[in-house]
């Protein structure tokens, strides 16, 4: 046996067991022959969609990968955050992962392979220590040697004498342990993303004035855009990675909504992030990934403004903003077929071509509060709309009110809508606001109605 | 044309020039007609486009959203995309599509603070293939709003600052300042909700003068209506036929 899901673990069935002992625990067991080269394209496959996070994933089989997270972690709002939310794709798309964020490569495989949670942050080296030896990546036989005499985690590894470990335990040991605490470097082999077109500047001495780095920029994009002309093609991810002296990297990520290959466009894009980058003791390589390439055809010089130009400036516009607030952060609004107000709406992206709009006869409010806000109604009688109601700490009367719209609720949504009905009113106040109250025609346990406001009109 | 009135238009075209008027008038010339001759008639050439125009609502719960419309029904007689910068989520385009600003026009903006309002506002006026930038912010002082107001009259581009509650409102470049405050609507003789009925103050205007009118909220397609039985006018004009809708 290689691997086993939970359901077989549960069963007390391991890596490891021959296939005929497991089918004795349990006869049912569903066994499928190992396909390791396949298992490799796959963890490549996944590798590749992880360069969302980060431009420098390498894959580490058998089932692992790096993510170098240098300069990127605040683009998710914090390590943590970007953990949670690998974690919460990788479990969407049905993916049991389990996460570490560390100094080194090695200490993050050691958190995550034996943490005592799935996400781990790990601030300092020194926790290490608790962790078993088998968390430095060595061959079982090594650490069934050490587990003998009695060195079981890392913290005791470190406290025999430095030179008797290569000789008793081998020098891969050692490495290990130096690679953990960072006292020798790793190297990680880092994808390229397919189809992508790379230019690479290196420095004979390392560079560190802004000045230096904005020539660096406009050069390689330059370069990176006349290679994108030759094959008529436009990036839509851009990646700039400068490698620091200290063998540390310093990314800056941009994104754009249209393929692109214009060096000026580009090159903005660039510069405005510049800011984030720390050269440190300066800079010795800088590398301009362009990815996501699609085709795109040369533009006709127009003399007088056009649709296309009226597009392209859009796109452009987009970009700009996203660069500043996040990509996500700029959008339209598409209009789905759902009667419930809050899900007649979705958050689609900003190039995307919108031809379809809500119903005109039906008026919606201005303003829609999400969730509703519970008010307290007066009514003269059960299926009259209010008499009164306050709101935020406010009584007001009803001058007039329309309605009802009545919208079920979606029982093929959620389970918990089945017997939702909403009878909507568009209500004006003695002061000529207007507001749009719902009554939730479930009975409480009291026999009594909840009124909630969902909207404010103008 | 005596010698008096000579003097009051060379010195009105003199305020003009400072003004910076002229240089609109001389490249742009566009303006914005709001279908209410009433209100169109404050500015001599109609209601500039290229320009930064500050909206307030009345301090009530309903004020801001009227203030809301009021830009909405800007943006929607303006044909072209608007972008809509803001650091809440409680905007809902459908009800802004009521008002002829459809889904395929708008672009929304949503920053973490109003500093990335602003900047996203100022990216946003560079370029021409919006028709207009409405920001929603709390505070706006004179540097930025002069610097939203050039970059405004530059790129012909309108910008709207759609002011949140606030307590004071401080000083400003704008070109043009209104105030939206829901009323009362005429008594009806069934007791339904009709169109909305505001109190639309025009409170500084550069240029043209000032006025109050008793408006219905906008149609449909953006436009006001205007029914002069109920109008409190401040610029007292000839009388109009009965509820006449703007267009």
């Amino acid at each position: 046996m290689l691997a086993v899901n939970p359901a077989a673990a549960d069963e007390g069935i391991m890596p490891g067991m021959p296939v005929s002992h497991a089918r004795a625990i349990f006869p049912h067991l569903h066994v499928a022959p190992a396909e390791p080269a396949e298992d490799a394209r796959a963890l490549y496959k996944l590798a590749v969609w992880c360069l969302r996070f980060s431009p420098f994933v390498s894959p580490c089989p058998p089932d692992g990968l790096w993510i170098d997270a240098t300069g990127v972690a605040h683009l998710f709002q914090g390590e943590t955050a970007m953990l949670e939310k690998i974690a919460a794709i990788f479990s969407k798309n049905h993916l049991t992962a389990r996460i570490a964020m560390a100094h080194t490569p090695g200490a993050a495989w050691a958190w995550s392979h034996f943490g005592a949670h799935r996400i781990t942050v790990a601030d300092g080296l020194g926790e290490l220590n608790a962790l078993p030896v088998t968390a430095l990546r060595i061959i079982p036989e090594t650490a069934d040697g050490l587990w003998r005499v009695g060195v079981k985690t890392i913290g005791a590894l470190r406290k025999l004498p430095r030179k008797t470990i290569p000789v008793r335990y081998g020098v891969d040991t050692l490495k290990r342990l130096d690679q953990a605490l960072g006292f020798l470097p790793e190297s990680l082999d880092a994808i390229l993303p397919p189809a992508a077109k790379q230019r690479v500047l290196t420095f004979a001495e390392p560079i560190a004035a802004l000045e230096d780095l904005q020539r660096t920029v406009h050069k390689l994009t330059d370069d990176l855009c006349a290679d994108l002309e030759k094959t008529q093609e436009g990036a839509r991810r851009l990646d700039l990675v400068f490698q620091r002296a200290d063998n540390t990297l310093q990314i800056v990520r941009v994104g754009t909504a249209r393929p692109s290959r214009d060096p000026v466009h580009l090159s903005k894009l660039l510069l405005e992030k510049l800011d984030t980058v720390d050269p440190g003791f300066g800079i010795e390589i800088a590398t301009l990934t362009g990815w996501r390439i699609a085709a795109l055809a040369p533009r006709q010089m127009d003399t007088e403004a056009s649709a296309a130009d009226e597009a392209h400036d859009l796109a452009a516009l987009v970009d700009r903003i996203g660069n500043r607030i996040g990509a996500r952060n700029v959008w339209r609004v598409a209009a789905v077929e759902s009667d419930l107000p809050e899900r007649a709406v979705e958050k689609v992206a900003p190039t995307t071509n919108i031809s379809v709009t809500w119903p005109a006869h039906l008026p919606r409010p201005v303003r829609l509060l999400s969730p509703p806000e519970l008010v307290n109604v007066t009514a003269l009688l059960p299926d009259y709309p209010p008499a009164l109601f306050s709101w935020r700490g406010e009584t007001r009367k009803v001058r007039c009110a329309d309605g009802p719209e009545r919208i079920l609720g979606e029982w093929w949504h959620d389970k918990k809508e089945v017997g939702e009905v909403r009878d909507y009113f568009r209500i004006e106040d003695e002061s000529g606001e207007r507001f749009w109250l719902f009554r939730d025609n479930r009975l409480t346990p009291e026999q009594t109605y909840r009124w909630y406001l969902h909207g404010v009109f103008a | 044309m005596s010698r008096k009135t000579a003097v009051l238009q060379g010195l009105k075209a003199q305020i003009q020039r400072l003004e910076r008027f002229e240089s609109l008038q001389g490249r742009t010339h566009a303006v914005l007609p709001f279908g209410v001759p009433e209100v169109d008639a404050c500015w001599p050439d109609g209601f500039p486009i290229a320009a930064l125009h500050e909206v307030s609502g009345a301090p009530t719960a309903a004020g801001f959203t009227a203030a809301t419309a009021f830009t909405a029904a800007l943006g929607a007689r303006l044909k072209r995309n608007v972008l809509w910068c803001t650091t809440g989520h409680e905007l809902y385009a459908p009800g802004l599509a009521g008002l002829g600003l459809p889904p395929s026009r708008l672009l929304i903006a949503t920053a973490r603070t109003e500093a990335d309002v602003l900047a996203v506002m100022e990216e946003g006026l560079r370029h021409t293939s919006l028709a207009c930038v409405v920001g929603e912010i709390t505070k706006l002082d004179l540097t930025t709003s002069r610097r939203l107001q050039l970059a405004s009259e530059k790129s012909g581009v309108m910008c709207v600052s759609l002011r949140k509650p606030h307590r004071d409102i401080e000083p400003t470049a704008a070109t043009s300042r209104w105030r939206i405050a829901p009323m009362s609507a005429a008594a009806h003789v069934i007791p339904q909700a009709g169109r909305a009925r505001w109190q639309v103050e025009l409170l500084r205007a550069r240029s043209g003068h000032t006025g109050s009118w008793n408006i219905e909220a906008p149609n449909a397609q953006g436009y006001l209506g205007f029914s002069s039985q109920l109008a409190d006018r401040s610029t007292g004009e000839a009388f109009r036929p009965a509820h006449r809708l703007a267009g």
